[in-house]
């Protein structure tokens, strides 16, 4: 009897006891799904957006140093010309040794394919540059990029304005930046 | 039982912990691995700032760089200078004497353990100004006159104009002006809308009408549009300055005759000749006045339009008395004057020490020649004329308005001394603009340290010395005056030091063919010790002292009295430097981003 009272004592819950376990539990596992939701949904998006910031970057990074090194815009090279979307640069050539080659030029042209901005590396066979494509970024918005001059007359261009949309992600996930960047022909005479 | 019960419940326990455990792990890898993502998106941000960091760094290194060069001109770089968040490392080598090599590496964020390095280059150049001074010697269409038995230059002579020779030691080269050109012209319409007519009585006796050529070319001739009633006498066409807006001084008693025979009673155009081909000063007020006498019933009727020639006006009145307007106001007389057409000659002198020194014009008198006398027509000569060589062409002059404005621009730099500047003591100065004159006096030095401007006239007496400072390097250095040089009292002239360093003085003065040089010259050089350049491509160089010139330019030079030139001869390529006041500056279509 005395084991029986005790084990009866020992094994029983009341209705209330569980009721109010089993609503702290739930609003709990409730509680962390939301979070785990939000933080994934935050985490998502600023990944993306990171990820678009790094696109938009180090591709402005990269049209802004040709830029600078640039003698002239060019009209055009190849199947490339200059234009709203299209940027032709006219850089000095150099040689093994980093020295500019007079008079002599390699030329970039800065486009989109698809949603990806390119560039590609016409080098002068004397240039210690080489023919080269390499894409800058993804995720291009191709009805918020553009190139702007500061001369209707290439030839006279010593300014470009560089204005790029880069979305990344998807759905709800999804994170765009939109960057602009002016850069001179510092070695425009 | 209770043994049994109990060891129930310890098989039960930690399973909890296990689920802890696994569910912990499981949530930890998750948040590992998504923070490990997130810092690696993190550093590559991270770098992309540096990178663009990292650029701006090393342009401002050049920037800084070329800013040292211009406060010391051995700056050989530096190392390990914390700028804008980084650090960054230069390199200086040097190209040429003008021109450096400037290598910036940047450190993101430090030259220890740097994230991001680049690399940028660039050449810095002097602000120089190349000139070429193809010809020791080179005068303009105002030529090359030498007097004096003694007078000697030793090397060549270049002129646009004639020369007369005494002694000069290498060749002598005359070129002919620019074919003859109507340089200006009021003729319009056929049938003048006006007539003028002059010489009735005295208060009208003479015509006069203003203007302005637009090339210093020698004259040629004027045509007049004129007629006359009944016969008058010939008149004297004179060429005068302008005086307020009115015919003032005559130019060198320079007058052609008006020959009445050649004038009809109907308007016909009508040539008058000038004894003497001046050359005068483009876009400088001149007036051509024709002046005779009255008689009421024989006098000259001209052509005329209401301001058909925006470079003058016309008036009426009497040579050295009262000149009054015209009707209408702006009248302006039919006329042309045509300038340049002629040839050049050389005359006279010993020219040449060696077979290949020559004499080269059209015309060659009375010259004793060493090498080739290259001429068309030449009497008295030691030799006959080679006709082979077609006659020379004019060269133009080594400076161009815009060197000249670039000294100023050099020279404004410094700063504006207002007022007239008296130098009695040694001075350092330079750039600097001077709004007023200079005068050097008493022995005094004066050390340039950039280039010097000044508005009015420059006076050098009494020993005057003036030396460019070492910091000129090989480099010369300009003095620029507006009005003119007198340059005498045995003044000494010295460069930096050196070897090819000199002093330059420019003017722009057209002296003495202007009313306001009271028959000065645009220099006046009476020689001294040391080297100089002289330069005055509007005016009249007069040397009268015996001096080594580096160069001397003009559009007339005149040498008498003994005076004697040594100069580099052959090409002779100049360049001025601004000097530490501000003078190297990047050079585009050098930069290169090189990492």
């Amino acid at each position: 009897m005395k084991f029986l009272n005790h084990s009866f004592k020992n094994k029983g819950f009341t209705l209330i006891e569980v009721a109010v376990v089993s609503i702290i539990l739930l609003m709990v596992i409730g509680f962390l799904g939301f979070l785990s939701v939000k933080h994934f949904w935050i985490y998502n998006s600023q990944i993306n957006e990171l990820s678009a910031e790094n696109d938009v970057r180090l591709s402005l990074d990269d049209v802004d140093n040709y830029v600078r090194q640039s003698y002239r815009v060019a009209s055009s090279h190849d199947m490339y010309s200059t234009g709203a979307q299209i940027l032709v640069l006219q850089i000095p050539s150099i040689d093994s040794s980093n020295q500019i080659i007079d008079s002599t030029y390699d030329y970039a042209a800065f486009y989109l394919q698809g949603d990806k901005l390119i560039r590609q590396i016409f080098a002068d066979s004397s240039s210690s540059r080489t023919d080269l494509t390499r894409i800058l970024a993804s995720g291009v918005d191709s009805s918020n990029f553009s190139f702007t001059y500061d001369n209707a007359d290439y030839s006279l261009v010593k300014e470009v304005t560089t204005s790029i949309t880069v979305t990344q992600g998807f759905s709800n996930y999804q994170r765009s930046v939109t960057v602009s960047s002016k850069s001179y022909l510092r070695n425009y005479y | 039982m209770n043994l049994f019960q109990q060891k129930i419940k310890n098989s039960e326990s930690g399973q909890m912990m296990l689920m802890v455990i696994v569910i912990l792990t499981a949530i930890s890898l998750m948040l590992g691995s998504l923070l490990m993502y997130t810092a690696a998106q993190v550093i590559s941000s991270r770098n992309a700032v540096y990178k663009e960091q990292g650029l701006n760094i090393a342009d401002a290194a050049i920037e800084k760089a070329i800013w040292n060069l211009n406060q010391n001109f051995g700056y050989a770089g530096e190392t390990n200078t914390s700028f804008g968040g980084g650090a960054f490392d230069v390199g200086v080598t040097v190209i040429d004497s003008h021109t450096k090599q400037i290598m910036a590496t940047s450190y993101v964020p430090s030259k220890e353990k740097p994230s991001v390095t680049r690399t940028v280059s660039a050449q810095a150049s002097i602000s120089s100004n190349i000139v070429a001074f193809n010809y020791g010697v080179q005068s303009g269409n105002g030529g090359f006159l030498m007097s004096g038995s003694q007078t000697k230059v030793n090397g060549n002579v270049y002129s646009n104009g004639n020369i007369v020779s005494t002694i000069i030691t290498g060749s002598a080269v005359a070129a002919n002006l620019p074919e003859v050109v109507t340089d200006q012209e009021n003729s319009s319409p056929s049938t003048p809308a006006y007539d003028i007519s002059f010489g009735q009585s005295t208060g009208t006796q003479d015509f006069a009408q203003s203007f302005k050529i637009s090339q210093s070319y020698s004259f040629n001739n004027i045509e007049l549009y004129i007629k006359k009633t009944g016969s008058p006498s010939d008149e004297t066409v004179r060429i005068l300055y302008d005086n307020s807006g009115s015919p003032g001084d005559p130019v060198l008693g320079l007058n052609g005759m008006l020959d009445a025979s050649k004038v009809t009673s109907n308007y016909g155009w009508v040539t008058v000749s000038l004894p003497v081909s001046p050359v005068l000063t483009a876009g400088q007020t001149y007036w051509m006045v024709i002046d005779g006498t009255s008689n009421a019933s024989k006098y000259y009727t001209i052509g005329a339009n209401d301001d058909g020639y925006a470079n003058g006006v016309s008036k009426i009145g009497k040579y050295g008395g009262t000149w009054n307007s015209n009707s209408p106001l702006n009248a302006d007389a039919y006329f042309k004057i045509y300038l340049g057409g002629e040839t050049s000659s050389i005359t006279g002198g010993t020219i040449g020490i060696a077979g290949d020194d020559v004499a080269w014009a059209h015309t060659v008198n009375s010259a004793t020649v060493s090498g080739t006398i290259y001429c068309k027509v030449g009497t008295g000569n030691n030799k006959s004329c080679d006709t082979s060589s077609a006659d020379p062409d004019p060269q133009a002059l080594p400076l161009s308005d815009g060197n000249i404005q670039d000294f100023k621009s050099e020279a404004l730099v410094g700063g504006t001394i207002e007022g007239d500047v008296s130098i009695l003591s040694d001075t350092i100065i330079g750039p600097v603009k001077i709004n007023g004159n200079l005068s050097i006096g008493g022995g005094s030095e004066l050390k340039m340290t950039g280039t010097i401007w000044v508005t009015g006239n420059i006076t050098l007496s009494g020993g005057a010395i003036v030396r460019l400072d070492s910091s000129y390097g090989s480099n010369d250095g300009a003095i620029i005056s507006d009005g003119y040089n007198t340059l005498t009292g045995g003044s000494e002239f010295y460069g930096s030091g050196e070897q090819n360093s000199y002093p330059f003085f420019i003017t722009t003065s057209s002296c003495p063919d202007d009313e306001n040089c009271a028959s000065k010259n645009a220099i006046s050089f009476g020689g001294g010790s040391g080297t100089v350049g002289l330069v005055a491509q509007n005016g009249t160089i007069s040397i009268t002292g015996g001096s080594a010139l580096k160069a001397v330019t003009a559009k007339t030079i005149s040498m008498s009295g003994g005076a004697e030139l040594f100069y580099d001869s052959g090409l002779v390529n100049s360049s001025f430097s601004s000097g530490p006041g501000g003078g190297f500056g990047f050079v585009q279509g050098t930069y290169l981003i090189i990492k």
